[in-house]
Parts: structure tokens; C-alpha cells; sequence
């Protein structure tokens, strides 16, 4: 069966009396060779995209810096409050960075 | 020998000295021409920037060994296609039915994962010795006994 296979295969060869024709064979050379003059255009094609999206990144990052945050009060604020006899409330807020 | 990047001249000379040999390898792992002559092509690309061994034997062993590589790339891609297909319920049914013992014996071929199929063009169409396709193919000698057992066992029940 073996010898049977294998005479088989030679007898139908995919490849029995083929060729490239000389167009092909001038067209598939003259892609190879300008495949090896473009590699220098492909990198510099990928630096500049890569330069572009670091950028924008950078652009979008500042643009969205958090706020400054609100001012926040450390000192406690004093309050007096006192009542005249007639019943009106009085309440003094005392300037905690007031100074003389 | 050290390897070098095909050079302007030497991608010439390389392709000059190899392209037949290549080409008819390629069209016996290929479903077609057309996919034979971008096997070549796609080869002598990769070896326009990559290493390839100085020695003309090397090279060319080296030159197998990247078709044989795009063909399975190839067949990867077609078999998750395929399956795709399946699972949409799109199968399509191939437009080339077997009508002679040619198209028997490719559609048989076609059967088989390409480093088996390779294994068998080499050894069987090429005349290759096993010792020399494990040293292309970079697997061991029992790795190629044991594709070619394999392979010759799915092309006689295919053929039966």
C-alpha cells in the first residue's frame, strides 16, 4: 500500500512541470526588495503615531487635572451669643484670623 | 557560518537560487496557485530583513522552514474561518469537486495539517532522508517518523 501511495503522489504531483511564469518571478523579487528599502518608513510611521498618542495623552491628562481643593477652614470659628432681657438674641462670630 | 540579513545583491542571488525549488514546494502544501505564489513571495519578504544563514544549503533549508511556517498560519486562519462559518450555519461547500485522481490526490493533501504535509512532499516528492527534513523542519528524527506515519495513514483512508 505504501508503494501504491507514494506512485500516486508522483503520478499526480501538484507541482509536476509548473513554474513561475517570468512575470510573477520579476513581480514577487521586486516585492521582496522593496520590502527591505520600506522597513525604515514602516518604524518611522510607528514613531509617529506612537509620538502622536503619547501627546494627546499627555494633552488629556493635564487637561483633567483635579481642582484645587476647596479652602478649608483649620481654625475653629468662636461664636458669643447672649440674650437681652427683652429677648433678642445676639451672636457675635469672632474673625479667628483677626489680629491687633 | 554567520547569519546576515539578505543583502540588495544577495536577496537577487538568494531568490535566483532557490525560488523554483520554493515555489514547487509551495504549490504542493498550497490549496492553489495563486496561494503557492504568496507562500513565495511572503518568504522572501521575511528573509529581505530577517537573518538567513550565509550558506546556500542552510538558506534554502531555512527558506522551507519559513513556508512551511506561513502555511500553517494560513491553515490556522482557514480552520477558525471554517469553523466560524459552522457555527453561523454558512458552510460552503467547495466549488471544486474531486472529478479526477488529480484533484483526488491535492484534495487529499489538502487534508493534512501542513507539517505533515510537508514532511510527506519532502520525503516522498523531494526525496528528502529524515535526518535531513528533522534539521529543516527543527524537530527531532522521531517527530518525522512519527508525522509521516501519521500522514500516510490519513492519505490511505482518504484515498481509499
Amino acid at each position: 500500500m505504501n508503494d501504491e501511495l507514494i506512485s500516486l503522489l508522483r503520478q499526480h504531483d501538484p507541482a509536476s512541470g509548473k513554474a513561475l511564469t517570468e512575470f510573477d518571478r520579476t513581480r514577487i523579487l521586486h516585492r521582496a526588495q522593496e520590502a527591505r528599502r520600506t522597513p525604515h518608513r514602516r518604524w518611522l510611521a510607528s514613531f509617529a503615531l506612537a509620538a502622536v498618542v503619547i501627546f494627546v495623552a499627555a494633552i488629556a491628562v493635564f487637561r483633567h487635572e483635579p481642582p484645587a481643593p476647596a479652602h478649608v477652614q483649620t481654625a475653629r470659628q468662636r461664636q458669643i451669643q447672649y440674650a437681652t432681657p427683652g429677648g433678642t438674641r445676639i451672636v457675635w462670630t469672632l474673625d479667628p484670623n483677626f489680629h491687633m | 557560518m554567520a547569519d546576515v540579513p539578505a543583502a540588495r545583491d544577495g536577496l537577487a542571488e538568494l531568490y535566483d537560487r532557490h525560488h523554483r525549488r520554493l515555489y514547487r514546494f509551495a504549490l504542493r502544501l498550497a490549496r492553489d496557485d495563486d496561494e503557492a505564489k504568496d507562500l513565495v513571495q511572503d518568504a522572501f519578504i521575511r528573509a529581505a530583513s530577517a537573518p538567513v544563514p550565509a550558506d546556500p544549503n542552510a538558506a534554502g533549508a531555512w527558506l522551507v522552514r519559513v513556508v512551511t511556517n506561513l502555511a500553517r498560519d494560513r491553515w490556522r486562519r482557514r480552520q477558525i474561518r471554517d469553523a466560524a462559518k459552522h457555527l453561523l450555519g454558512r458552510e460552503s461547500h467547495d466549488p471544486q469537486p474531486a472529478l479526477d485522481a488529480a484533484a483526488t490526490v491535492r484534495s487529499a493533501l489538502a487534508s493534512l495539517p501542513p507539517r505533515q504535509r510537508a514532511v510527506i512532499v519532502l520525503h516522498y516528492l523531494e526525496g528528502e532522508p529524515v535526518s535531513a527534513i528533522a534539521e529543516t523542519l527543527g524537530v527531532t528524527q522521531v517527530t518525522i517518523r512519527w508525522h509521516l506515519s501519521a500522514a500516510r495513514k490519513r492519505l490511505q483512508k482518504v484515498l481509499q
